[in-house]
């Protein structure tokens, strides 16, 4: 799509976002950080946001007390700044808008006659801002007319050097001059901050990490460096008239819109633009630039560079002015990690096993017991255990799905997810158990090989009896399981088992802390060897103690087939569980 | 179940050819990791062969595009909606 085109273009790295809450407030309390810093794209996006927040700040003013020169001073006069200010004004807040350039800097730097799109169409607009479909001029005019017509108060190529809070905040511009005010809305976008090559030559006055107007390049030999969207946007803008190059560091464009890609094979077909793969540029001279490709060194005519590899978050500056970035370890969250993940651990151990904890396992033997196994408040510990530990878990499935429900506007999809994982952690793995006292109930939802003794003929059965359970076991896993995945793809992890439902509730702020990429992929498939690994400790169970189920797949890990032991498995769901507990319920 | 899945499962989360704006904001909410986004760009089905998916649909949930969506056996394959890049650059 369109406006977003000249952006993005590599594989986005993992970024690491400031830490905001669901008001868009940061780390520090009355600094707000809304727009495309915020992770989501989108000017009806961006406009909303200075919307909603200016609406918050407004409600807060009222209760407030603070010698300052503003209420709010908002930073960046993009689609995000404009809104608030709008916002701002009608409110009738003091404000004042510091831009570093000029208004809406990032739409004047897109391609003449681009047009913009007011996408998506379903959302609706807040506020008064005007937005719709348009080429970039007349766009960009509408804008400036609503500007002048509200008499916005915007400060151009004011550039903020640094936000200090003392009481109110102190924001530092670069000409020296500082402004106070109550509140601060950072609304400075992603465009400022370019990725770079890192590459001697990189500050030639030649290399650009914009196309403004093709128009201005004739008969030159010009590098474009990158494969994403904008660069290959640009590149086909040139080619008409100049002699391009694209150096490109992968082996093939594999994240084109379909229209760029046919669009650039016919150009490199027709020989209209030579495409370097797997390059990188070395070094850029004045007259030429070395690239480096498959462990050679090709060095090639240039007049003008274009390094189009997209743009990243102004990390420097969130740190400079005091934010906390999401995924940080620091001290204290080590600690909150370490106490949470013990604690949970010692419930768990507590609850699965009667028999003492660690017992049972030859590598932790019985002297590591914290209680004396077989004592009364070993006896208690487990009793209580045993009815607090589910009871808790489906507790904090209920509530954080609810929450869930409540504060995450889930999709119809997500909100019949939330409900089932409500359902079946509550009602199949803690009031049936309790209520019916038959440990077999689990079988119900817990198949082969998640539960290694699924496949195996219970000793008793207080319900039904141990051959229905044997059956039902065998069913579910080789036909039930197999159909489910058949007709509803695997989503027995985020809709029925336990663990998968609390990370679904409680793990729900941390989806992008998920490892991505390639290596995550690999590691993924390590789930082969344990699945491989169940198969073999089930049919060795099945052949020396074929009446006597094992507890669970993990008993493989520490050498014993029967009876229960903390493994590396537990250990770490527990920690994962920890990680989650920790962060969210500590303030951090 | 993952490998069930891998040979045959019904279920998967489509794209609409030509909605996706390169913005990542599926691939950043994927608790499994998957690169939603590379498919999306191209149109194609997400939960196929070896995706780890399971099932949680934040990315359709996120997706400020309606691109991405749930369904079925062949309602997954072709969609496909006109593309507007060349207009806007003038290119063709």
């Amino acid at each position: 799509m369109s406006f977003l085109a000249t952006r993005k273009t590599e594989a986005t790295p993992k970024e690491r976002f400031p830490i905001i809450t669901d008001k868009l407030e940061s780390t520090t309390p009355g600094l707000y950080i809304i727009g495309d810093l915020t992770g989501m794209p989108l000017l009806k996006n961006a406009i909303n946001h200075g919307y909603d927040t200016v609406q918050e700040i407004a409600k807060q003013r009222d209760t407030e007390r603070a010698e300052a020169d503003y209420d709010v001073i908002i930073v960046g006069a993009g689609a995000a700044g404009i809104s608030a200010a709008m916002a701002a004004k009608e409110k009738g807040l003091r404000y004042v808008v510091l831009e570093k350039a000029r208004l809406a800097n990032t739409i004047h730097n897109f391609p003449a006659g681009k047009s913009i799109y007011a996408e998506p169409v379903e959302l609706e607009t807040r506020g008064s801002l005007w937005l719709g479909e348009a080429k970039k001029e007349e766009f960009l005019e509408r804008w400036q007319e609503a500007v002048r017509s509200a008499k916005l108060d915007i400060r151009e190529n004011t550039p903020v050097s640094e936000i200090n809070k003392n009481g109110h905040f102190v924001v530092a511009t670069e000409d020296g001059e500082t402004w106070t005010s109550r509140f601060v809305i950072l609304a400075i976008g992603k465009q400022g901050t370019p990725r770079t090559l890192n590459a001697p030559g990189e500050d030639l006055s030649k290399v650009f990490t914009r196309l403004y107007d093709p128009g201005e390049f004739k008969g030159e030999d010009i590098l474009v460096v990158g494969g994403g969207d904008s660069a290959i946007e640009a590149a086909l803008a040139l080619i008409d008239n100049n002699e391009v190059t694209i150096s490109y560091r992968r082996e093939e464009f594999t994240r084109l819109k379909p229209q760029n890609a046919s669009l650039i094979r016919r150009a490199m077909d027709a020989g209209r633009v030579q495409v370097v793969f797997n390059s990188n540029v070395k070094e850029i001279r004045p007259d030429e630039v070395v690239l480096e490709a498959g462990g050679e060194e090709r060095v090639i005519p240039n007049r003008i560079v274009f390094t189009l590899i997209g743009t990243r978050l102004p990390v420097e500056f969130f740190k400079k002015i005091g934010l906390k970035l999401e995924n940080e370890w620091d001290a204290r969250r080590w600690v909150q990690f370490a106490f949470w993940t013990a604690l949970l651990l010692l419930i768990y151990s507590v609850k699965k096993f009667n028999h003492g904890l660690f017992c049972s396992c030859p590598l932790h033997s019985e002297n590591f017991s914290l209680v004396a196994m077989g004592s009364e408040l070993w006896d208690q510990a487990y009793a209580t255990a045993k009815i607090w530990y589910p009871a808790v878990y489906s507790a904090l499935v209920c509530g954080l799905g609810l929450f869930y429900i409540i504060a995450r506007r889930p999709s119809r999809y997500t909100f019949w997810r939330t409900i089932s994982c409500m359902a079946f952690q509550t009602i199949l793995f803690f009031l049936l158990p309790l209520l019916l006292n038959d440990g077999n109930i689990y079988k119900l939802g817990y198949a082969w090989p998640l539960s290694m003794s699924a496949v195996f003929k219970p000793k008793s059965a207080r319900i039904l009896s141990p051959e229905f359970w044997w059956i039902y076991g065998l069913v579910f896993a080789f036909v039930g399981i197999p159909l489910l995945t058949y007709f509803h793809g695997k989503r027995y992890c985020a809709w029925l088992c336990g663990c998968g439902c609390l990370a679904e509730t409680a793990g729900d702020p941390f989806r992008r802390l998920a490892p991505k990429g390639e290596k995550a992929k690999r590691w993924e498939k390590s789930i082969y060897v344990v699945l491989a690994a169940a198969v073999v400790v089930t049919l060795l169970n099945a052949l020396t103690h074929w009446d006597k189920p094992p507890s669970c797949t993990t008993c493989l890990l520490c050498g014993r087939f029967r009876g229960g032991s903390p493994s590396p498995l537990i250990l770490f769901s527990a920690t994962v569980s920890g990680v989650g507990m920790g962060v969210r319920w500590l303030p951090t | 179940m993952n490998l069930i899945g891998k040979i045959a499962s019904r279920w998967q989360i489509g794209a609409v050819k030509g909605k996706c704006i390169d913005c990542g904001l599926c691939n950043m909410n994927c608790e499994m990791g998957i690169d939603i986004k590379k498919r999306a760009i191209r149109g194609e089905p997400v939960t196929l062969r070896d995706t780890p998916c399971v099932g949680c649909g934040e990315c359709v949930r996120v997706c400020p595009m309606n691109c991405l969506f749930v369904g079925q056996g062949k309602e997954v394959e072709s969609k496909w909606e006109l593309p507007r890049n060349e207009e806007i650059l003038g290119l063709q």
